[in-house]
């Protein structure tokens, strides 16, 4: 039974003398009664404390070197426990006026508290049930070199999307690798890609991959930077590649990449869910058909990059940059939508540190054209806003044309991080694209530059960049993304990494 | 005008008390001030107390608007507190017998999730925090006064702390032995091995001494060869010394030919299951670690706790199978006093499950004893090596997530620039230069330390201060440090961060403490002198006496504070007809001499306690104002308001 305290009440209820307390009582109570109980005017001088360099008596110096909470203290002598010194300390009541504002909140938060206990309940059961372990063995980081993981993508034209990757770090080889990725989507897209990597000694490596994509919802806005916003129509898009690219080391930083890539891209309508149909939409006549459309492109591509990348990671690099360039060949290999012509890329990156700790600035900035008319293309094979190439804060698919030009910069700074400088952690970052497509290069006219702004979180993992999720804007759209893949340092192994092959980037 | 009881209408003890009518007195103006000794959070109540006396009125305007709010809900004010003159309450009676509690298993994820996410957010939207978080501004306390302080806002003596170094002096040696006899295992003898930690980030085992007592044995993070285990010392002393209940951690040398395994020992494999434990495994778990020169190991030894293990507590609600367990934790000083300590010993993995209850049978009772455990993650250190961050921020810190994303990267978070002495392995992120004592952030917010008060601080950093340099100096040396410069290196650490905190509460809370009634033999003729005003060589006067802590303990370097006194008869609730004029002085004493005891009458039945109202100036102007409040009769002091 709970005593109250009645320190202060002038009748107190004493407990019982002779408890166990009682010997320790008297014991000390004799010194006690010396200190505490002092006749009016006998103010003692000794035995208080002074600055520090009290002097204990005997008994008092015995009791506190053995420092259980007796002895001679700065507030006078603090006998063992006894009837007057001890009482059952309790809670505090709750002032009265605290009822009328405490007793509504708790109603309104009984369910939130239900819904937590709840999962709380759960997890635990979940957890002492050994669930949690053995997902997280199965998802996490483990000693054998293969295992499987779940993946996520949200945004752009795929809405939602999950699927599993499965991965073998010693592929037949110490040095080779497998990876093969499916993913589903809310908007009916289907993907599933196979990549292998083969370390061949002498700092080469050979990529061979192979993939089929169906996209129910790919847009066309007509061609040119002068395509309205109005025109927004689908096609379905079906995509199957497959190709072997030789990666050779020249230097430390820098390496070329050789590559020969089979691929066909077919179109045809949309599913009904997205409407309105290109054709619906560009049918009027049959010449205002984009080249291609209800056709299936089939073709090899050679492909021949020179690539120096001066980064030292891609977590969060605050030097260094990658200079790029690219000069591919297509040829179709049927007479449906047949078309030749040589594409090239440049592309140029730049990481520069700013301020304090992890702030830095990139730069980017691409050019990409096709050295031939737009008519004589099939459009499924011009160049789109498509990652890495995005104009972010629109559509995806959203401008198309032979050429592509853009600048993409991000200033970056550090949000959280698991415990030190450089960990383990999540970025925050302001960004702006600007760009345009082409027809020519005399189209390439700083006010038909299309500019998006925004802002986003870069999820840094142990030891790679891990994804992100951003917003932008233009004038057009707003756009939400999240996705694995950045569009700086945009991961190369097209083929190992299920990349897709439409147009190379 | 009714003055408003800081305890919200309770006595500093928990028991309400009837409406007392306390017009504006002096007594009255104290209670007010202690409601400017807002939470230790609060900025404003930090400029507040830079001009304390210029908040009386808002202060004044909060006592106003609080009775409005609690005369509109129908609800009276209560009175402040009622005097008596009895003996001061040392101890609480919670070592009643009681049945063995069931051992407490709580979730270490789901309580990060709670106490990092559910808990603050609950403390966010609780309406009575919210009102009383406004009251902060003007000098309140955005939470009720501590439930486990007697009259003097002292932690009593219980399971759960013990009053030490705070109230009693201590030598050097006696502050460096700790709990129990500080030699560790016994060493006539080898050790048995009984039991092996192959889990988690640092390996560790357990062994039985020729004594027949068990200790735990763990090592270093690789690299840092004693920087987790003589930390884990250092402030296991440390806290024992503050008043907590510590096991006997102390760092050991051994060879392997020390040790034997036991038999039938199992070892946990990581994929969940048992076997044999072999003199390989032994093997194994020595070689992942570091070793001295001399090729012995280097580890902390940390004895078993008596008694039965029955779980962490909880730094919140109470234990429902523990009926001595009558306090809700978040209300105990101790525990939200513990934050200091935490902070100075930046003590970051402050958890619940770095504390254990252990069901204990002394003198005959059986009941349960509350411990803190686990030491290593101190001093800078951490289990996987030293991190910059631990200290200043929660492992997810939302309001400095929001901060650092809404100021786009232009401040840089102090933590980021701390720099370790890279040639001292012993020793981690355990600088002065950026420390702030009351901006310290655990891994995870912890209910105790979000109730902590100024009061709660201030009471802390009264024990942290009476640490002196000597035994700071004595308590690292024991700990075994094998570099001269980190022995160094942690005691001034210790040192100034002790200093930090000195300077930083009192600054917050006056620190004149430990009044009394005495006598001065300074004086030619009693009550007559005046110490005060001068020295008056002769017979004895009767004075009262009291400590400027912070002076005494040179927290404000180059400084000569001044003290002004008053005093006055006050009733059994502290209300005073006539205050005697104020007497300053250098001086921490007052004579009662006659010509001031005459300004105050003859004393009368109904105002038999002697109030005395206390100031101190050490920069600026007088600070808040600390009235102890006495008995002539008995000679007590009976009542200490802040």
């Amino acid at each position: 039974m709970t005593e109250k305290i009645e320190r202060d009440r002038p009748h107190r209820k004493w407990k019982t003398l002779f408890g166990p307390s009682f010997v320790s009582c008297l014991t000390s109570g004799l010194v006690a009664a010396c200190c505490l109980f002092r006749p009016p005017g006998a103010l003692a001088a000794s035995g208080t404390p002074g600055d520090g360099g009290d002097g204990p008596g005997s008994q008092a110096a015995k009791a506190a070197a053995e420092m259980d909470g007796t002895g001679q203290s700065y507030w006078g002598l603090i006998s063992a426990p006894s009837d007057s010194t001890q009482t059952e300390f309790d809670a505090a009541p709750r002032p009265l006026w605290e009822y009328p504002l405490l007793v509504p909140y708790r109603v309104v938060e009984f369910p939130v508290h239900m819904v937590t206990s709840g999962l709380g309940a759960g997890y635990v059961y979940l957890e002492n049930s050994g669930f949690i372990h053995w997902i997280g063995q199965l998802l996490g980081p483990k000693p054998i070199p293969y295992g499987a993981m779940a993946s996520f993508k949200a945004g752009g034209l795929s809405g939602f999307g999950a699927g599993v990757t499965v991965f073998h770090k010693e592929f037949f080889g110490p040095d080779n690798r497998l990876k093969v990725r499916t993913l589903f989507t809310s908007t009916g897209e289907k993907k599933a890609t196979l990549g292998t990597v083969y370390g061949v000694g002498h700092d080469a490596t050979i990529e061979v991959g192979g993939g089929y994509r169906l996209r129910r919802n790919s847009r066309y806005f007509g061609l040119g930077p002068s395509s309205k916003e109005a025109n927004e129509s689908f096609f379905s898009q079906e995509i199957a590649w497959g190709g072997v690219t030789v990666n050779q080391v020249v230097t430390e930083k820098a390496r070329i990449e050789v590559g020969g890539l089979y691929s066909s891209v077919g179109t045809r309508r949309p599913h009904h869910d997205h409407a309105p149909a290109l054709v619906d939409v560009f049918g009027g006549s049959t010449n205002a058909l984009p080249y291609g459309y209800g056709e299936r492109s089939e073709g090899i591509t050679w492909s021949l990059s020179l690539v120096r990348d001066a980064t030292e990671t891609t977590r969060r690099p605050e030097s260094g940059g990658i200079q790029r360039f690219r000069a591919s060949r297509f040829a179709s290999t049927s007479d449906e939508a047949a078309a030749r012509y040589w594409s090239y890329r440049i592309d140029l990156e730049q990481f520069i540190g700013l301020w304090f700790t992890e702030r830095a600035l990139a730069a980017r900035a691409y050019l990409n054209w096709i050295d031939d008319d737009r008519d004589d293309i099939p459009f499924q094979r011009l160049l789109t806003n498509d990652e890495p190439d995005l104009f972010r804060g629109f559509r995806d698919y959203r401008w198309r044309d032979v050429g592509m030009i853009g600048a993409s910069f991000e200033y970056r700074w550090p949000l959280w991080v698991d415990n030190h400088v450089g960990g383990v952690g999540l970025d925050a970052y302001l960004l702006s694209d600007v760009g345009q497509v082409f027809g020519d290069f005399e189209q390439i006219i700083p006010h038909r530059f299309q500019v998006s702004y925004g802002g986003g979180l870069r999820v840094i993992g142990a030891n790679d960049f891990a994804g992100r999720l951003e917003f932008a804007w233009s004038k057009e759209e707003f756009v939400f993304r999240l996705s694995g893949d950045q569009i700086f340092q945009y991961a190369g192994g097209g083929l190992f990494n299920g990349r897709d092959q439409s147009a190379l980037r | 005008m009714a003055a408003i009881s800081p305890h919200s209408g309770r006595d500093r003890h928990g028991v309400a008390e009837p409406t007392a009518p306390t017009a504006r007195t002096p007594a009255a103006e104290a209670v007010v001030a202690t409601q400017r000794l807002a939470t230790l959070r609060s900025t404003s109540a930090r400029a507040a107390s830079v001009r304390p006396t210029s908040m009386h009125s808002a202060a004044v305007l909060l006592a106003a608007v609080i009775p409005a709010l609690a005369l509109c809900l129908g609800v009276s004010p209560a009175a402040a507190f009622t005097l008596t003159d009895e003996p001061v309450l040392w101890w609480d009676d919670d070592t009643a017998t009681i049945p063995e509690p069931s051992e407490r298993e709580p979730n270490i994820n789901w309580d990060s999730i709670e106490d990092t996410v559910l808990l603050p957010t609950d403390r966010f939207f609780d309406p009575t925090r919210f009102v009383r978080r406004i009251g902060t501004a003007f000098g309140g306390d955005h939470v009720q006064e501590a439930d486990d302080i007697n009259a003097l806002g002292e932690v009593v003596n219980s399971t759960w702390f013990t009053n030490r170094i705070g109230l009693f002096p201590m030598t050097p040696e006696e502050a460096a032995r700790g709990t129990g006899t500080g030699t560790g295992p016994d060493r006539s003898g080898k050790w048995t091995v009984v039991s092996a930690k192959t889990q988690g980030v640092t390996p560790g085992f357990n062994i039985k001494d020729a004594k027949g007592d068990t200790y735990l044995i763990k090592f270093d993070p690789k690299g840092y060869l004693g920087m987790t285990t003589c930390a884990g010392v250092v402030c296991g002393k440390i806290l024992y010394a503050a008043g907590y209940n510590v096991p006997e951690d102390v760092t050991v040398r051994f060879r392997r030919e020390d040790l034997v395994l036991g038999d039938g020992v199992k070892i946990k494999l990581k994929d969940g299951s048992r076997r044999l434990m072999t003199e390989e495994d032994i093997d194994a778990i020595l070689d992942a670690v570091d070793r001295l020169p001399t090729g012995e190991w280097f580890a902390i030894s940390s004895k078993f706790l008596s008694g039965k293990p029955v779980g962490p507590f909880d730094y919140r609600g109470r234990r429902d199978d523990d009926p001595n367990d009558r306090i809700p934790h978040e209300d105990r000083r101790s525990l939200r006093g513990l934050y200091l300590f935490a902070s100075w010993l930046n003590h970051f993995d402050t958890k619940q499950h770095n504390s254990l209850d252990m069901y204990v049978d002394e003198d005959g009772k059986q009941f349960v004893k509350h411990y803190l455990i686990d030491f290593a993650s101190t001093l800078g250190s951490g289990a996987k090596g030293p991190q910059p961050r631990h200290g200043y921020e929660y492992t997810v810190d939302f309001p400095a997530l929001g901060s650092r994303l809404f100021t786009f990267g232009l401040h840089e978070s102090a933590w980021r620039t701390r720099t370790r002495p890279e040639d001292v392995t012993e020793v981690g992120y355990f600088d002065v230069a950026t420390y702030d004592p009351i901006e310290f952030k655990p891994l995870q917010p912890n209910s105790a330390f979000a109730n902590c008060t100024g009061e709660d601080g201030y009471w802390a950093a009264k024990i942290i201060t009476a640490f002196t340099d000597e035994q700071i100096d004595a308590i690292v040396e024991s700990a075994g440090y094998l570099e001269p410069e980190a022995t160094r290196l942690i005691a001034e650490g210790l040192k100034g961060r002790r200093d930090a905190i000195g300077r930083s509460l009192f600054h917050e809370v006056p620190s004149l403490d430990f009044f009394e009634l005495a006598q001065s033999w300074s004086g030619p003729e009693p009550r007559t002198g005046s110490v005060v005003n001068g020295s008056h060589p002769g017979g004895p006067v009767e004075i009262v006496r009291f400590r400027d802590l912070a002076a005494e303990r040179n927290i404000y370097a180059h400084n000569a504070p001044a003290y002004r006194v008053r005093v006055a008869y006050v009733d059994e609730h502290g209300s005073a007809s006539v205050w005697s004029s104020w007497r300053a002085s250098a001086r921490t004493e007052l004579a009662l001499n006659a010509p001031l005891m005459g300004e105050l009458g003859q004393p009368d039945a109904k105002h038999p306690f002697l109030a005395v109202e206390a100031q101190v100036r050490r920069h600026e102007g007088w600070s808040d104002s600390v009235v102890a409040y006495l008995s002539p009769e008995s000679g007590r002091t009976l009542r200490i308001i802040r």
